[in-house]
């Protein structure tokens, strides 16, 4: 339950639990990665960039999700509902690169489409 | 399916029903996630085409070069401080203080505006700027799916901001009014929800339209037509 607004029984307001150090040492950590993203996207190449990247853009994605939009504080099940996109997510953008790839090499210079 | 708890009126009046779904949020907090939920399939829905018209698409430039990366990693910075600023004001306002709610909103309102000014400054640069497409240098062309993906993807993302904007500045004049405390700040909760998500598809965005190099380039080989 979120500590935000949860009200008692007896209709008092609980103590509010501030989470102000929290939140400046999540808004420090994201800046870092970003400053971090944008170095290695000049300083890296091909692959092991783009892993670095998807990876920093998850860890801010949890850091946002987690802390400012209070996941942390909620209960299981509303988690799970909340992060149920990345599944479907997951399914609609896998779910084209059969189709994607065979375009793909269609297209490449010399390659005999399979398909035909 | 909901439970009704009450709160105290801080004004001395009668108790104000609450009404709370079994996730022990209020129906309206609950309300927001799946709006957001739903929100965000369609933002998901945009970067699936985008994935599948980058990964088919013949050659693909680099958005580090084509696109203003300093610019945009400010914008992203603003976005961030403009999260914790709305964390701050639902603080704020969770602790009865309501000169602290007004400015860290009023602040996280500017973080918006700067936001959509850079993003205007950003297109119109662009559009109007030296590498046009009649410019025989650049080499891509504007029907190129690069442009409308990336047109499609930030526009779609900066009109949630110009709405974050419309509601932050609608909660505002609300906490001027004295609207939001410690005993109704859900409301500032919500906004808040809904700002970070925008917040966060950006740094999805960012990521991956600003940032994931091309891999795989076949410029030499453009098949006419094709639409990469």
């Amino acid at each position: 339950m979120s500590t935000h607004d949860a009200h008692g029984p007896a209709g008092q307001s609980p103590a509010h639990v501030s989470h102000r150090a929290e939140y400046i040492r999540t808004f420090v950590a994201l800046t870092v990665i970003t400053v971090v993203e944008v170095a290695l996207s000049f300083v890296m190449v091909g692959t092991p960039l783009i892993v670095m990247l998807v990876a920093a853009a998850l860890a801010k994605v949890v850091l946002v999700g987690g802390v400012f939009m209070h996941l942390k504080f909620e209960v299981k099940s509303l988690v799970l509902i909340c992060v149920s996109p990345i599944l479907f997510a997951a399914i609609l953008i896998f779910g084209l690169m059969p189709d994607a790839t065979r375009m793909f090499l269609d297209r490449m210079p010399g390659t005999v489409a399979f398909h035909r | 399916m909901s439970q009704v708890a009450t709160v105290a009126d801080p004004h001395g009046g009668h108790p104000v029903p609450v009404q709370k779904t079994p996730f022990g949020v209020t129906n309206g907090k609950y309300a927001m996630w799946m709006f957001l939920l739903q929100d965000c399939m369609g933002f998901v829905g945009l970067f699936a085409a985008y994935t599948a018209l980058r990964v088919t698409a013949p050659s693909w430039p680099d958005p580090t070069h084509e696109l203003g990366i300093w610019l945009t990693a400010g914008m992203t910075f603003l976005l961030i401080c403009s999260s914790v600023t709305m964390v701050l004001a639902h603080d704020a306002c969770e602790r009865d203080d309501r000169a602290g709610l007004l400015m860290w909103l009023g602040l996280t309102i500017l973080g918006g505006l700067l936001f959509l000014g850079g993003q205007v400054y950003e297109y119109t640069h662009l559009m109007t700027g030296v590498r046009t497409v009649l410019d025989p240098e650049w080499g891509l062309p504007l029907s190129h799916n690069f442009w409308g993906t990336f047109y499609a993807l930030t526009s779609f993302h900066g009109l949630h901001v110009l709405g974050g904007v419309i509601y932050l500045s609608c909660m505002w004049i609300g906490a001027a009014r004295g609207k939001y405390h410690s005993k109704n700040a859900t409301p500032i909760e919500i906004v808040g929800l809904y700002w970070h998500f925008v917040d966060l598809v950006w740094i999805v965005l960012f990521t991956f339209v600003y940032l994931v190099p091309a891999t795989v380039k076949y410029t030499a080989h453009l098949v006419p037509g094709s639409g990469g």
